[in-house]
């Protein structure tokens, strides 16, 4: 099935139920209220333990060889996945092992290690409760964390009725209960257990558990030999490495403070006795490269190794949150599932890479800082070289030359938009999904407005306003600048191209780093002759802060990166008060405020809601996540972009309008675009509330 | 007069659905335990480090008849129908709710989390504030050759439509006895 049919079974299937949204939403909920017991501080600490594990990792396995032996373990290191499993399954036959139990299962699943076991007749029992229902129904996990989070109750349980032969009622406690019954009686009699690791200490050889159900604990304690299989990166150097890691790691993974049950475990424990007598147990650690010390000299996605395998990016990704992960992923799944898929799989299996439509909030929860959009759109960009970009994705890259195009003629190709015929047509040519609402565009571009209005040629604010509010909304940059006039600066409008985020989040790198490339050098100058830059969209604020810096690793790019602000942080920096000044109050007005997902002030404040308060407006919040349009993402036709695209705003937007607020306002005008097309409410940009004080 | 490390150790403790006791003697423990066993038909394990007052906790139990054994490095008899153990950790941490035990052997591994209930038994002067403060003491024990075991909490899964439930494979009940004052 092509991948645009799998993502309309899984919309079809997860309607109006969303059950990976809903778990994950739970657990962030528990995450939020913990979270800031975090400091960034530890987040970088954490970083730089990462950091210094990947690029010490030889001399780190050596210590840990040696720590091993002494304390009577082995070692292997598999190049892949078939390797270590020859490994497993030789240890498997040298002892007659017919029963294996396993826990902290990922790696072994991304090298498919039941399979080769069941293969020869051994019986594996995943002991994870998720895991276990996964296995019984025949399917991979659709979360790393929460294997079966795509299902419900009934399906949990038709699965173990089918498994028991006697009808198990539909209770998480029932199914639970017999779960634990059965276990008990596999794991006294298990001749091996087989785990992963969170991580194992290079100095000691310790390997490190983090579980919540204490399967792993069971699994070892009855175990006679012991197989370890993770991946090399897993070793960290020493044991306060991994107390500075676990403060951030449960708190991160599951909003708790710690795990039920951590382990710190060495191989050189005595087996728990069978007929009475006690040996030691066998232990051997496997660890697969499969792709890992490749990945190690990537410059562009090296820093994906750092992954603890926390899931919030999981948490948080819109198009994940829809489908799951067996339409969003392989084995590996959701954002951070892109990378590792291309690492252990192959690039050819990272096809629904063209899912992520890089809004970025998994750069933003992760709490290692991994770039995770912009090493996804590497990941798009090399599948994209090799295999061929998809054709849709091919005919928006022109999307500046479109909308150009059209600007010559505004009202004739307003009518034209507006028709059904021509509609019918761009969906078949172009792939603009003909449901789809296009903004109008206005009769004066943002240049023609500003060389009537005669502002003057030179200032010292450059306002960027990349390319919708310039053709389409062009009176939001009026606004702006005469806001900043008044608080006085002077405007330039500069003649830059559009921020390039469509060729980013299409993996069109050489195109987009040629946009940046013009985009910097032009700021640049301006900024050398004291420019600040401020710009009205949220997203080619990130372009100039967070993708131009990566794509064109300049010191040029730094400088334009540290001297932009969005239009609303910049008023902040001027500071409320002042603004205030200039600005009609806005008390009375109720609104419930949407935060783009490239709204990121450097502080980490809400700047928007912030401005509106400021105004004396009653802002109605709830931070849920992305709108779901994401630029050209969301008109892509049917299960390309526009149906995930409507599932995701469905929901905001159901959330959004119980909150209170008379208007929905965000400072995005895609956002806009999305909510307009969804809610009931009206929807307005915040410039559109806001009037000058002294002028209208 | 419960000092603020104790009080936030119990207040995590409670909120992860653990049962606390404060015990001011030998006699309060062994009332508590006392309850506790009431409920259990099978023999009672008793593991983890030894101190006074697991000493003295032996003895009692054993004057008034219970079924106890204790768990040793080397113990060899199977423990697969105990229903309670009772365990002696080495240190706590009182920001997360945690206790944390030291063993060498699967017997010891499988009694503190084989049974249904589990109930923990520490000094106050045992608990420190948080995983921070612990480097010292994990690399002492590991270097001596003991993996540690850290519990925070009954055993949870949240898998099934994100539904919390207990004791999916270790307790599903459990209990932490803290002793005011001397060392247990």
């Amino acid at each position: 099935m092509r991948l645009e049919e799998q993502v309309l079974e899984k919309l079809s299937l997860y309607k109006d139920t969303w059950p990976m949204l809903k778990n994950n939403l739970r657990i962030r909920e528990r995450r939020e209220k913990i979270i800031s017991e975090v400091s960034a501080e530890l987040l970088r600490e954490v970083r730089k333990i990462k950091e210094e594990s990947i690029e010490n990792l030889e001399q780190n396995i050596e210590r840990l060889r040696k720590a091993l032996q002494e304390r009577g373990a082995e070692l292997r290191i598999a190049r892949d996945g078939a390797e270590a499993s020859r490994i497993v399954l030789e240890v498997c036959k040298q002892y007659g092992v017919k029963l294996v139990v396993k826990s902290k299962s990922l790696t072994t699943e991304e090298i498919e290690l039941n399979k080769v076991l069941e293969s020869e007749n051994i019986e594996v029992i995943e002991t994870d409760l998720g895991e276990r229902i996964v296995q019984l129904a025949g399917q991979k996990p659709s979360h790393i964390l929460g294997p079966a989070f795509h299902m419900t109750k009934n399906e949990v349980a038709e699965i173990f009725t089918k498994y028991y032969g006697r009808p198990i009622p539909p209770d998480p406690q029932q199914i639970v209960l017999e779960v634990r019954k059965e276990f008990r009686e596999k794991y006294q009699r298990a001749g091996m257990a087989i785990t992963g690791a969170n991580f194992i200490i290079a100095e000691n050889g310790a390997m490190v558990l983090v579980t919540n159900e204490g399967n792993d604990r069971l699994a070892l304690a009855f175990a006679p030999i012991h197989i370890v299989v993770a991946g090399v990166e897993k070793i960290v150097s020493s044991t306060r490495d991994v107390l500075k890691i676990l403060k951030i790691l449960p708190r991160n993974a599951t909003g708790q403070r710690l795990s039920s049950y951590v382990s710190f475990h060495l191989p050189n424990m005595t087996a728990y006795p069978r007929e009475a007598k006690l040996s030691p147990r066998r232990t051997i650690y496997i660890l697969i490269d499969n792709g890992r010390m490749e990945a190690r000299q990537d410059r562009e996605i090296k820093e994906i190794l750092y992954c603890i395998r926390c899931a919030s990016c999981l948490q948080v990704c819109p198009p994940y949150n829809m489908v799951g992960g067996h339409v969003f992923g392989y084995i590996y799944s959701g954002p951070m599932g892109i990378p590792w898929t291309m690492i252990a799989h192959g690039l050819e299996k990272t096809s629904f890479s063209q899912l992520c439509n890089t809004c970025g909030l998994c750069r933003e929860a992760c709490p290692l800082d991994i770039n995770l959009p912009y090493i996804n759109s590497i990941v798009k960009e090399r599948y994209g070289k090799r295999f061929g970009y998809p054709s849709l994705n091919k005919l928006l890259k022109r999307y500046e030359r479109l909308i150009t195009l059209a600007s010559r003629a505004p009202n004739l190709s307003n009518k034209l938009l507006n028709s059904n015929f021509a509609r019918k047509v761009m969906e078949k040519f172009i792939g603009i999904d003909s449901r789809r609402p296009l903004p109008r565009l206005s009769e004066k571009n943002l240049g023609e407005i500003f060389t009537e209005l005669g502002l003057p040629e030179k200032g010292n604010i450059v306002l960027y306003t990349d390319l919708l509010i310039y053709y389409m909304y062009p009176d939001w940059a009026v606004k702006a600048a005469k806001i900043l006039s008044s608080l006085g600066y002077r405007i330039i409008i500069p003649s830059l191209k559009s921020c390039g985020m469509p060729l980013i989040q299409y993996g069109f790198m050489d195109d987009a780093r040629r946009i940046a490339g013009y985009n910097v050098e032009y700021l640049y100058s301006l900024i050398e002759q004291g420019y600040i830059v401020v710009s009205l969209e949220p997203t080619a604020q990130e372009c100039l802060t967070n993708y131009y810096p990566k794509l064109l690793a300049s010191e040029k790019s730094r400088i334009v990166a540290e001297n932009s602000y969005g239009f609303f942080e910049f008023l902040k920096k001027i500071g409320w008060k002042e603004v205030t000044k200039v600005l009609k109050s806005l008390g009375g007005v109720h609104v419930t405020y949407h935060l783009p997902c490239h709204s990121r002030a450097r502080d980490g404040s809400i700047v928007v809601k912030e401005f509106l308060e400021a105004l004396g407006a009653k802002v109605y919040f709830k931070k849920i996540g992305c709108c779901g349009l994401a630029g050209t993402w969301g008109m892509k036709k049917n299960g390309h972009g526009y149906d995930v695209s409507i599932e995701i705003g469905r929901y905001l937007v159901k959330e959004y309008e119980k909150l209170g607020g008379e208007f929905i306002v965000t400072e995005c005008s895609i956002c806009l675009l999305q909510f307009q097309h969804l809610s009931n409410l009206p929807c307005r940009h915040p410039l559109q509330l806001v009037q000058l004080a002294s002028i209208e | 007069m419960e000092s603020g490390l104790l009080k936030l150790f119990i207040n995590r403790l409670e909120d992860l659905g653990a049962k606390t006791y404060i015990c001011h003697s030998i006699e309060d423990l062994l009332q508590h335990v006392n309850d506790l066993i009431k409920e259990v038909k099978t023999q009672i394990l008793i593991t983890g480090s030894e101190t006074e007052y697991m000493k003295q906790l032996i003895e009692r139990l054993r004057e008034n008849n219970q079924d106890i054994r204790v768990i040793r490095v080397d113990s060899t008899t199977p423990i697969y129908d105990a229903e309670l153990s009772i365990g002696f950790p080495e240190l706590a941490l009182a920001n997360t709710g945690t206790v944390i035990y030291r063993a060498s052997s699967g017997i010891e591994e499988a009694s503190i989390y084989f049974p249904e209930i589990h109930a923990s038994i520490i000094s106050k002067n045992k608990i420190l504030y948080d995983v921070e403060d612990l480097e010292d003491y994990v690399d002492d024990f590991l270097r001596r050759g003991e993996s540690l075991y850290f519990i925070t909490g009954p055993s949870s899964t949240a898998d099934i439509e994100g539904e919390i439930v207990k004791g999916v494979h270790g307790p599903r009940r459990f209990y932490v006895f803290i002793i005011n004052g001397e060392s247990a």
